[in-house]
């Protein structure tokens, strides 16, 4: 029997959203510096991201990390610490002691030093921003066992201010991202995020989407 | 024996602290562990198990070299 009635309910968002459930040929042309590695600081759209607050229907459109040249310091400190029994070795500093207390002195230092550059790195690796089609989210490891998530719906955005000063940030491209919100949560902010006015950018464009997405009445 | 303090050798009182300091690390890395299967568990991006198996190379390290100050000093 031929369907009389076949409902578009569920293409409606897809195709209502500027940036729907996947990214349009130019819109990635726009996008062109992105990267999908595990690694990269700017993802659009990517692939196989498994979020704890994200719902099953949300869709992921910007994926972000403080940018790459932030884990500068980090890296020279470690190599300094790893480097440094090697150095002080020419130096009697631990002369006084044993040879079998030396030995632990100097484990300990490496175990020290693994530990340093290790929370470093899952520092950058695990404190992300996530955008989604619905929310924007700003997830952060502030310390050992002490997780933050803070999250605001779209509509709830008020203005995306962008901020970038100083050499290495101009040269970079990289800045914050100031986004007051309407929400019980005052402020969300994405620190040293690459291509700032291109994710502000993508932002004024999903709060648009959610305009229109209100005064047609099709909110979810 | 060497240098006392108060009776008690100054290398038998530097071997608790070294015994103690490490017996603390090795909360701290067990405490690395949970927190990277906590964070693992609130976004899969790509190379957890290579994190994973960081952080528990760094606990086995610190058992190591917890036993080897047990025994050389």
């Amino acid at each position: 029997m031929p369907d009389i009635f076949i409902s578009e309910q569920k293409n409606i968002k897809a195709h209502s959203k500027g940036i729907s459930t996947s990214p349009p040929k130019s819109v990635v042309e726009r996008h062109e510096f992105h990267s999908h590695n595990p690694l990269s600081s700017y993802c659009y759209f990517p692939d196989g991201i498994k979020f704890v607050a994200k719902d099953s229907n949300e869709k992921i459109v910007l994926f972000l990390r403080k940018h790459p040249i932030t884990n500068l310091p980090w890296i020279i400190i470690s190599l300094l610490l790893f480097a440094a029994p090697m150095v002080l070795n020419s130096f009697p500093l631990l002369s006084f002691l044993p040879d079998n207390f030396k030995f632990v002195a100097i484990l300990g230092w490496y175990l020290v030093a693994i530990a340093y550059a290790f929370e470093s790195f899952l520092d950058w690796f695990f404190s992300v921003y996530i955008i989604t089609d619905e929310r924007v989210f700003d997830v952060d490891f502030v310390n050992l066992i002490y997780r933050e998530i803070t999250e605001a719906n779209i509509d709830q955005i008020q203005e995306v201010t962008t901020k970038m000063g100083g050499v290495v940030r101009t040269i970079f491209n990289y800045g914050d991202i100031y986004i007051p919100t309407a929400s019980e949560t005052p402020n969300i902010e994405f620190e040293a995020v690459a291509h700032p006015d291109q994710v502000a950018k993508i932002l004024r464009e999903l709060r648009v989407e959610e305009e229109k997405e209100k005064i047609e009445g099709r909110v979810q | 024996m060497g240098t006392t303090l108060i009776g008690f050798s100054i290398l038998g009182i530097a071997k608790i602290f070294a015994l103690f300091g490490l017996g603390i690390y090795i909360i701290f890395a067990l405490v690395v562990v949970r927190q990277v299967n906590l964070m693992v568990e609130t976004i899969e991006v790509g190379y957890e198990f290579f994190i994973k198996l960081i952080a528990w190379a760094h606990l086995i390290f610190a058992v190591f070299v917890f036993l080897t100050a047990l025994n050389i000093l």
